[in-house]
């Protein structure tokens, strides 16, 4: 497949657009800054509950689903993508033939000195501003502040960071890093009075009295625009604060930047946007105001900036260019647990949260995505809630291939990191340092853990104690086994017979070899045929999340050549399931051949706990004997988000061992374990896990049942660290154990 | 036109919506009730008028207010004195207990901007079950879209610290929607 011809942008990767602190130091700050992890713990807990809460009565009021209204308004953003210039000119001829002025600008700083020559020529200088992500994108106050425009923020949250020299961390939650006590002293500081941290509504009241004057007295009103209608000419601006209104309405000049891709075709549309966007935002069925303006008022002015800044550019990258559909909800960071740790500053430039993560490289430079989209622990949460079906999750792996293989700033690590996966992708070369490391480590091994003495990389592993390197893998002990009929079995199982080439796992095969062990024990019992193709090693996995496509694509391609036959492919562990049935598709395009084996392949893949309650459904209750026992059930972030898993693993627990999951609050939120960001920034990482063993310790259960071996792993390591009692199985072990006490 | 039956259902599901918006609802007979509405609500204050809430009171409402009236037409800095402010609902939406105002001049979107206290009057019959009904009549209206107009769906607000719910920040801290006739 060829590449669509890249633009200046994209040839010159490097960090462009306003001045931030660099990343490093960005992500230093968050996580020294207590208030974050706290506060946006809270405020994602809430959200979610009340978006929830939204989706279910839009449906009862309006008639449509979520899924319905997401539908539509990505096929209507999508027509635009398609053709943007004739929707633009169309809301062009009808808002100029009203008196408005529509300008298409290309560049920031185009933008920005359009608008700095407009406040002189009408002798403004002072400007009010409503919330506009567009002109932070462009450095709007900085450039104006250069051309001796004072640029007043009037959104009370983007008004107290400007005041506090600070930037946006939410796309619609301005200020949601800072605490109620933060705002009080920094109201104290700059208004000179005392303010008292619990009474909000003091604080509100004083931005109101101090920002009055200033609509009053300002020349120019700045707004951005929430959708532009191409049908009937009209800026649509929605707001809670009335902030808005006013800035587009009291001063004589009103001007709008906006992005081109905020066009859309219809009234219909609009009103579309307006059912599903406040919901997925703030969580409310409508904001308080929603502006309509199709015109300036008499004897005034209305200029429309319609801004490109490397939105064109998006459009021709091919599986990026659904982020332009993004309508600036926020609600990818609302569910993203990475996010909860470090908050918008780290996570993300000026745009943040997961949608920041793919946009920035565009607007900004891959060099100021770099290091922002490392921090994606790849749980695909952010998909499941966006209004207009932006795809994520492998968005932000394809940024990261950008980086990893254009990104002026990433090149020494990347080149560290090609030759580590170029070794980790040779069987050999694995075996070869697995078993060295096994013996290297084997007086430091206790039971299913590694103990290195204090002291040691204490930023990847205080937290969460390493596993055990096996002395024997688990290929090995398996063909042990396999040489034996099984000692117990199952009757009226479907699998009576059935041939299953078992997929170990790279992690599993040397880290944890109870895991394939346990899962081959009870399939065994029920009657498989198991057999353990020899070629197999990793699915690539690793290097596809790293942003290595090429070491990626070699492991992939071994994977199948391994496994592709007449037989049934079971593993233990859904992640790489996750990798053969969504990765291989994008990762081997351009190989018809190879695409056509993968395919061929993916049929016949099952993660262990799909193929129990699927194909090889056992029957009811045969594992239900044994110890009545407490168990919570860690839902696999990519199952659920990723395969619809849904409740099958505490559905398999009922059904077959007659066990009842207690309820485990964010049983589907990530873990933590996240591949490469554990080692990229273990912070995140740890961060997580404790959101996580926090859930599960108040869930009383002594039990925690998961299905992906990297997170019991990962579980396990971090329980131990924490002296935290629970145990944590993979749901093969905990079958085998039932299994054994038949 | 709709049935009276369904008619009813909307009416009282406009009610509750804008109640749960936090809006004040009332129904009244005619604008003496607003005018005197609205000059209990201002106490020693004077109330801002908007030219379309004049135009379809008639003179009535202007007489009511008496020497307390901000007529239509006066500056940002006398409308945003008063105490209170009426203007004139063009269309209920039940869908999300929203009033829609239409307001082309910069001096009448003051009155429902700057004033503390707002009262938006609706007629009865122009509400309406569902949003897109009537951002298309409005938009799609035979004689092009207005100028401006606004979906206002209770006071203002704002939660932007710590997601706390604060009513009344650049807005109204009150709003009372009148239904009329």
């Amino acid at each position: 497949m060829t590449s669509p011809p890249m633009r200046p942008e994209m040839t010159n990767p490097e960090m462009r657009g306003p001045h931030l602190k660099p990343f490093e130091e960005r992500y230093e700050n968050a996580l020294n800054d207590p208030n974050i992890q706290s506060g946006l713990l809270e405020f994602q807990q809430s959200w979610r509950q009340t978006r929830d809460e939204q989706m279910r009565s839009l449906h009862e009021i309006t008639g449509f689903t979520f899924e319905d209204l997401r539908d539509k308004l990505t096929q209507a953003k999508d027509r635009v993508i398609a053709e943007p210039d004739e929707h633009v000119a169309r809301f062009r001829a009808q808002i100029e033939a009203r008196g408005g002025k529509v300008v298409l600008v290309g560049s920031d700083a185009e933008a920005n000195a359009y608008i700095a020559h407009l406040c002189h020529e009408r002798g403004v200088i002072l400007a009010v501003k409503g919330k506009s992500m567009v002109s932070e994108e462009i450095g709007l106050n900085e450039a104006l502040a250069q051309a001796g425009v004072e640029a007043v923020e009037t959104d009370l949250g983007e008004w107290l960071l400007q005041i506090g020299e600070d930037r946006p961390s939410h796309l619609v939650m301005p200020a949601i890093h800072k605490r109620r006590h933060q705002v009080a002293e920094l109201f104290t500081r700059v208004l000179g009075r005392p303010f008292d941290p619990d009474d909000i509504p003091a604080m509100v009241l004083a931005a109101r009295q101090e920002l009055r004057a200033r609509f009053l007295t300002a020349g120019i009103g700045i707004t951005g625009a929430n959708a532009v209608i191409a049908e009937t000419g009209t800026i649509m601006l929605v707001t809670n604060e009335g902030n808005g209104r006013l800035t587009s309405s009291l001063p004589p000049v009103h001007v709008v930047t906006t992005g081109v891709e905020k066009v859309l075709p219809t009234v219909a549309d609009a009103v579309t946007q307006i059912r599903i966007l406040a919901r997925s935002a703030t969580a409310q069925p409508i904001t308080t105001y929603t502006t309509l303006i199709s015109a300036p008022a008499p004897g005034h002015e209305l200029h429309v900036l319609l801004i490109d800044n490397g939105r064109r550019m998006m459009a021709v990258q091919p599986g990026l260019e659904d982020a332009l559909r993004c309508i600036r909800c926020g609600a990818c960071a609302n569910v993203c647990p990475a996010y909860q740790v470090v908050g918008g500053h780290a996570f993300g430039h000026v745009y943040t949260g997961p949608i920041g993560l793919v946009t920035t490289a565009f607007h900004h430079g891959l060099d100021a995505a770099a290091g922002p989209q490392s921090l994606c622990v790849s749980c695909g949460a952010c998909a499941t809630v966006c209004p207009v079906s932006i795809p994520l999750p492998q968005q932000i792996l394809e940024v990261r291939r950008l980086v990893t293989e254009r990104a002026p700033s990433a090149r020494r690590t990347s080149i560290g990191l090609r030759i580590a996966m170029r070794l980790y992708a040779s069987r050999t070369m694995f075996a070869i340092g697995m078993r060295a490391l096994s013996a290297l480590t084997t007086p430091i091994r206790d039971g299913k853990f590694t103990r290195i003495p204090a002291g040691w990389a204490s930023r990847y592993i205080a937290w969460r104690t390493p596993p055990a390197i096996a002395s024997t893998p688990a290929r090995d002990l398996a063909s042990d086994v396999l040489a034996m009929p099984p000692p117990r079995t199952i009757p009226g199982s479907p699998l009576a017979g059935r041939r299953i080439a078992f997929f170990l796992q790279c992690i599993s095969d040397r880290m944890a070899p109870e895991i394939p062990l346990a899962a081959i024990e009870v399939l065994r019992a029920a009657g498989a045929e198991v057999h353990i193709p020899s070629s197999q090693h990793c699915c690539g996995l690793p290097a596809f999340d790293a942003g290595d496509h090429d070491n990626a694509r070699r492991m992939a391609k071994a994977t199948i050549a391994a496994l592709e036959g007449n037989d049934d492919i079971v593993t233990p562990a859904p992640s790489c399931v996750v990798a053969m049935l969504h990765e291989y598709e994008t990762l081997l395009a351009g190989e018809p051949g190879w695409q056509q084996r993968a395919r061929v392949m993916r049929e016949r893949v099952h993660d262990l706990v799909g193929y129990l309650v699927g194909p090889g459904r056992l029957p009811d209750g045969v594992l239900a004997g044994g110890a009545a026992v407490s168990v919570a059930v860690h839902r696999f972030c990519q199952g659920s988000n990723m395969l619809n898993a849904g409740d099958r693993l505490e559905r398999l627990l009922r059904d077959v061992a007659g066990v009842e999951a207690v309820p485990l609050y964010e049983a589907e939120v990530c873990c933590g374990f996240g591949g490469s960001t554990s080692v990229r920034a273990p912070e995140i990482s740890a961060g997580i896990l404790r959101r996580k063993l926090a859930n599960v310790g108040a869930s009383g259960a002594p039990v925690l049942v998961t299905d992906n071996p990297g997170c019991v792993l990962h579980l396990r390591g971090g329980a131990d660290a924490a002296s935290d009692p629970v145990r944590v199985l993979h749901v093969a072990e905990f079958l085998a154990e039932r299994l054994r006490t038949l | 036109m709709t049935n009276p039956a369904s008619n009813t259902d909307t009416i009282e599901a406009f009610k509750r919506r804008a109640a749960e918006a936090r809006s004040v609802v009332h129904e009244f007979a005619d604008w003496n009730a607003v005018a005197a509405l609205a000059l209990n609500l201002a106490e020693d204050g004077n109330v801002a008028v908007s030219g379309p809430a004049v135009e379809a009171a008639g003179p009535v409402l202007l007489d009511d207010l008496g020497e307390r009236a901000i007529t239509p037409g006066r500056s940002h800095v006398t409308v945003a004195g008063g105490a209170v402010g009426i203007v004139r609902g063009a269309y209920g939406i039940a869908e999300t207990g929203s009033v829609v105002l239409i307001e082309e001049r910069s001096e009448d979107r003051a009155v429902s901007m700057l004033s503390p206290i707002v009262v938006q009057v609706l007629d009865r019959d122009a509400i309406e079950a569902r949003l897109d009904t009537v951002v298309e009549r409005v938009l799609l209206a035979p004689g092009g879209p207005p100028t401006f107009a606004s979906l206002t769906t209770g006071p203002s607000r704002t939660a932007d610290i710590e997601r706390s719910l604060t009513i009344g920040v650049h807005g109204p801290h009150e709003v009372h929607v009148v239904i009329l006739g």
